[in-house]
């Protein structure tokens, strides 16, 4: 090889190795984050405790377009409420983190305060239990560390806690006449 | 002098906490960041308790639809849970059951409003009391069993909103007039062969009646020439009603402040009294055939009560409610000093048979019951009790057989149990075990939670939406 030819060499490979860097971040795994497996938990309330954030990242999120909009809300009210009111004694949340709002005749809409949320789960198994299922526990991606080893996923029960892709990191239930996947 | 000095030190620094500990509690407010919780702070204040101008029965249509034969074999299902209220078809021929896989033949389907409204048989005719969606009306209509033909109609505007469907009640046929009772607790009581009105009743704007949340479950009772209804209102609790001219015979004041459940009037013979035994949300009560209250007891009551009480001996009810409440046994006595009551037991749905919404089942001495959602392993299984064994579960279905909120009946010594997604099971019991002799979709919706109405080998079922007739006359021997 001769200097000439040495000199073009090194040249073309010195202009080669970004191209060969952004190769190699394409082959990469790509990012994945901690999830819960709505279909899997069963609200143990072990989420409320488990987490390395106190309050927990896992919150209790409401999937509206499964909601029923009850005024009796069995996520709302625990079952040895004393009236149908919004008086603490009657709600199911210890936190007082579930709001409920008059619509319209008989609809009532039922917000989550995440400021309040503990992810303990007692408003998801009241609404398993007799409603639609609309209200299920998720990881919060804006308040999870994203642990290598969750905490959570450790002592989780039902094994609900999975490994999401990052474009998707939130898994919602299925709705009536949707394919499932 | 040192001591003094110690003494003095620690004086000092206690006065110096106590100082700050007194500034720290005029100044700082720990619970700034509580909220309170109180009643009435969901914005429920403007809601209107909706009390229309209904003119119940206003409307009637007549179908060009050939009308029944009159001599046609009669085998009425008269009204709610059939001609007992007990579910049990004692007088249905031999039914088949081992079908092709796609199931019984179905002799006719039509569409209706969405709701769990259920049809009752009666001289060839069906009756159920739809919703029309389009006319925002409640919709007695009258079909033709033998082809699903609509002979007439008769409705009453009532606009009301979808509240987990919109109809819910089986109406009552006897002595040729069919009585209904609408979502929002009209009373219409028509001539059953011509359609034409009766009478009407209010019973939110008459007896003071409030209507249960997802609207009126309660399906009225005729009792000879009477028609039998618990408003449970401010006015009355219990009404019998001349079933043809509408004149109230008498009522029982509301002196309790029940009010008025999902649950039916129960006609029971307790302690060789025949009476009429309501579940309000409250308490329950009985009441003899002249209205008087008998015996009233409120040591159990559920906020939400659907299914209605089954009478298990001389002495004993079964009382199932849903969301969380379980069951109870109630005994009621009689002696010289009067009538008596007391709850013998009470049980989370987990560990004993309970039920959400259907009526139990009581056949040969053993109690059947659908488990509702929060009976744990259990749920939505077909169930077998023992009533002098309660809390026990002598059998249940198994975790291949459920059948969420299951409307049942019992016929040919089976249960023909329908499921949400309108699959229809046959299940024998026997041995202390259930078999599952078929299963076949036999309705293209969701939500088969109107009770099963049978007419002889037709079988009458209830999606959503439609209604179907299907044919399980044995064709084998």
């Amino acid at each position: 090889m001769n200097r000439r030819r040495f000199v073009q060499y090194l040249f073309g490979a010195i202009l080669a190795l970004p191209v060969l860097n952004l190769l190699r971040k394409r082959q990469r795994p790509a990012r994945t984050f901690w999830q819960i497996d709505p279909r899997k938990c069963i609200q143990c309330g072990k989420c409320a405790t488990a987490c390395v954030k106190k309050p927990s990242a896992v919150k209790c999120i409401h999937q509206y377009a499964s909601c029923g909009y009850c005024d009796f809300c069995s996520g709302y009210y625990h079952d040895d409420r004393v009236r149908f009111d919004t008086a603490a004694e009657n709600q199911r949340c210890p936190t007082g983190a579930i709001t409920r709002t008059f619509i319209e005749d008989p609809y009532f809409e039922y917000k989550i305060n995440e400021e309040l949320c503990i992810g303990c789960g007692k408003c998801v198994k009241g609404c398993a239990s007799f409603g639609n299922g609309s209200l299920f526990l998720q990881v919060r991606h804006n308040l999870c560390l994203n642990c290598n080893q969750c905490q959570i996923a450790l002592v989780c029960p039902a094994h609900a806690f999975v490994k999401v892709p990052a474009d998707k990191p939130y898994i919602f239930k299925t709705l009536p006449g949707e394919a499932t996947t | 002098m040192r001591d003094r000095l110690i003494i003095a030190l620690f004086t000092g620094i206690y006065l110096a906490a106590a100082a700050v500990g007194i500034v720290a509690f005029a100044t700082v407010t720990p619970s700034r960041d509580i909220t309170r919780s109180l009643p009435d702070m969901d914005g429920s204040e403007t809601r209107a308790a909706a009390i229309d101008d209904v003119a119940i029965g206003e409307n009637f249509q007549r179908f060009p639809t050939t009308e029944p034969e009159a001599d046609a074999e009669d085998y009425p299902w008269p009204g709610f849970r059939g001609p007992r209220r007990d579910n049990i078809a004692d007088n249905a021929p031999p039914l088949g059951h081992d079908w092709p896989p796609d199931g019984p033949p179905l002799r006719w389907r039509v569409s209706l409003g969405e709701g769990y409204a259920a049809p009752v048989v009666a001289k060839q005719r069906v009756y159920v009391l739809d919703y029309l969606e389009e006319e925002k009306a409640d919709a007695l209509r009258c079909f033709s069993l033998k082809d699903g033909g609509e002979l007439w109609r008769r409705s009453y505007r009532n606009d009301i909103r979808r509240n987990h469907g919109k109809s819910r009640t089986v109406p009552a046929v006897a002595a040729d007039t069919v009585v209904t009772i609408g979502p929002r607790a009209h009373v219409m009581a028509v001539d059953a062969l011509s359609g034409d009105l009766l009478w009407t009743r209010d019973m939110i704007r008459q007896d003071g009646a409030e209507v249960p949340q997802w609207y009126t479950g309660q399906c009225p009772l005729i009792d000879g020439d009477r028609a039998i209804l618990a408003p449970a209102g401010d006015n009355a609790l219990l009404l019998a009603i001349d079933l043809r001219t509408g004149d109230t015979v008498w009522g029982l004041p509301n002196d309790l402040g029940l009010k008025m459940s999902h649950s039916s009037v129960m006609i029971m013979t307790l302690n060789e009294v025949k009476q009429y035994v309501y579940a309000g949300l409250g308490g329950i009560i009985g009441v003899s055939m002249d209205g008087e209250l008998l015996w009233s007891s409120h040591d159990w009551q559920p906020p939400v009560w659907a299914p209605s009480p089954v009478q298990i001996s001389q002495e004993r009810l079964f009382l199932a409610a849903g969301y969380g409440m379980g069951s109870a046994l109630l005994q009621v006595t009689h002696d010289q000093n009067g009538w008596h009551t007391t709850l013998l037991g009470k049980w989370k749905p987990t560990l004993a048979p309970a039920a959400e919404q259907q009526t139990p089942i009581f056949h040969q001495g053993m109690l059947f019951t659908i488990q509702p959602k929060d009976a744990g392993a259990r749920r939505a299984q077909l169930v077998a009790a023992d009533p002098n064994r309660l809390p026990d579960i002598v059998a249940a279905s198994g975790r291949e057989m459920r059948f969420g909120i299951g409307p049942f009946l019992q016929a040919d010594e089976k249960f023909w149990i329908l499921d949400d997604d309108g699959q229809l099971s046959i299940v024998a019991f026997q041995d202390n075990a259930f078999t599952l002799l078929g299963r076949h979709r036999v309705l293209p919706g969701v939500d088969s939670w109107g009770p099963i109405a049978l007419a002889g080998d037709l079988m009458l079922v209830r999606d959503s939406t439609s209604m179907a007739c299907l044919e399980l006359k044995r064709t084998n021997p």
